[in-house]
């Protein structure tokens, strides 16, 4: 005859530890998957957060591009006879080429600003060396990519004939281009 | 009987450990939980005004003029709202820094986010506050033009303008924006902000001639319409670090045109104004507030009447 010594009280203190362990387990799981729940909703805010400065860089470009040539830097003021809309100086551009334009990169808060003569056409980039022999003029070339609006322009300089100098007038367009939001 | 007495003594207690641990570890996560909705609904908040404020900067951008002389606009904001307008001198242009707060659930939402732009130049008081908003904005020439001023006020701020010059009243009634009143008839309305030509027992006195903007204490200079409107819908901090923004845009406006009459030169086109212009930005460098106005005066109306009677015209 065996006689099973039992020890009740270690049993039942074992039986408390065991069910202390499957509440911790449960705990942990639950905090887990509330961090979870709490990554997924900040990612979906986040999200949210990068799709409205889009928005709102797409917007700023949109009104900008149609008022951009009507900024001082870049406009023909009284220079061409009369008060024109939408006429950019390109004697001015060139002057903004040649003074610090990098500090005009922040001020209209776009990456880059192209203005491209239409008619007549000519794929040659502007230099300082090649004015006004050219069709494009790049303002802050900046290499990244990014999504550009487009607006129609006058673009007037002063050009010279046999000592005596007159207004030229072309048909170009103006592309600005804004970063994607990383 | 100490059986029973001790087993009465469970009973009063009889809370076993993995009860209190999941009550205490509960009250946690529940307190967690309520602390992480708070702080996503102050985020969502945080983020509304920031979106608020960008998209009212962005409104600003048809106010650049091409031809016109004045142009209004009117805002309305889906909730009350509450515009801190700051401006900054750091930097090549300085910013204009503003910041929105929404009214919501009857609080508001203080979220601190500013919103910084160096191509605009917003006159107006420290904090303007309400639904709606009118904004007007006038192009500013020094003699160049330089940018537009914008002038903001909120929509229950009323003006009343007493016996202004016929060239400003008649500006204002063009411009027609009903929180701005010409003439007598509003002078003895306590509502309006009396801004008088000559008496000075108003609540701004304008020196039209003597080029000065008097609000209590404070005087603000001006050369042109468009500066005096300034000094007339802003306070005078505002006002002097617009004006000292505005003074490093001539700067360099300076010289972009200066640098224009150079390479003009080349065709033919001879300017009259170069030398005038890098006198004017050796006396821009040593502009401190709008009291140096009156130094730079004589420079600018040379400037212009040189550019206005010169064959070859750089602006």
């Amino acid at each position: 005859m065996i006689i099973q010594n039992v020890n009740y009280g270690k049993m039942k203190k074992r039986k408390g530890q065991v069910k202390i362990q499957q509440m911790a387990f449960m705990i942990v799981a639950l905090t887990i998957l509330f961090v979870i729940v709490g990554l997924f909703i900040a990612s979906i805010s986040l999200s949210n957060l990068k799709e409205a400065k889009e928005i709102a860089n797409e917007k700023n470009v949109q009104t900008l591009v149609s008022k951009i040539a009507n900024y001082p830097e870049l406009s023909c003021e009284n220079a061409f006879g009369r008060d024109r809309a939408n006429c950019i100086d390109s004697d001015k551009l060139l002057a903004l080429m040649k003074i610090g334009q990098k500090d005009y990169q922040k001020f209209w808060g776009v990456s880059a600003i192209e203005v491209r003569k239409i008619y007549p056409s000519d794929n040659t980039t502007c230099t300082i060396e090649n004015y006004p022999n050219c069709g494009i003029i790049k303002l802050f070339s900046d290499k990244s990519m990014g999504n550009d609006r487009s607006s129609f322009v006058t673009l007037c300089r002063k050009e010279g004939f046999h000592g005596a100098f007159y207004d030229k007038c072309e048909l170009a367009k103006i592309i600005v281009r804004f970063e994607d939001v990383k | 009987m100490l059986h029973n007495l001790h087993k009465k003594r469970r009973g009063f207690l009889d809370i076993s450990f993995s009860w209190i641990f999941a009550i205490i570890i509960g009250a946690m996560i529940i307190a967690a939980a309520v602390y992480g909705v708070s702080k996503f609904s102050k985020i969502e908040e945080t983020k509304s005004s920031a979106i608020s404020a960008t998209d009212f900067t962005i409104l600003l951008n048809p106010l650049e003029t091409s031809v016109e002389s004045a142009k209004s606009i009117y805002i309305k904001m889906p909730v009350e709202s509450r515009i801190k307008n700051t401006c900054s001198l750091a930097g090549v242009f300085g910013n204009q820094v503003l910041s929105l707060d929404e009214y919501i659930k009857n609080k508001w939402s203080n979220s601190g986010v500013r919103t910084y732009s160096e191509n605009k130049y917003i006159f107006s008081k420290g904090i303007v506050e309400g639904k709606g908003f009118y904004i007007f904005s006038k192009p500013f020439e020094f003699p160049f033009k330089v940018s537009n001023l914008m002038y903001l006020t909120q929509e229950d701020e009323k003006y009343c303008f007493v016996d202004p010059p016929v060239k400003i009243k008649k500006e204002l009634i063009e411009l027609n924006q009903p929180n701005l009143k010409v003439g007598t008839n509003c002078l003895n309305d306590e509502s309006y902000t009396k801004v008088c030509y000559g008496n000075t027992k108003c609540d701004i006195t304008v020196g039209y001639k003597s080029k000065f903007v008097k609000k209590g204490k404070d005087v603000m200079y001006f050369k042109g319409d468009s500066l005096m409107y300034a000094a007339i819908f802003s306070d005078k901090r505002n006002y002097e670090c617009q004006l000292g923004r505005l003074m490093k845009r001539v700067q360099k406006l300076t010289e972009i045109y200066e640098e224009k009459a150079l390479n003009i030169q080349a065709v033919g086109c001879v300017s009259g104004v170069l030398t005038d212009l890098g006198t004017l930005r050796v006396l821009l460098d040593s502009y401190k507030d709008s009291e140096d106005l009156v130094v730079l005066e004589n420079q600018i109306e040379e400037i212009e009447t040189i550019n206005d009677y010169s064959k070859c015209k750089l602006w």
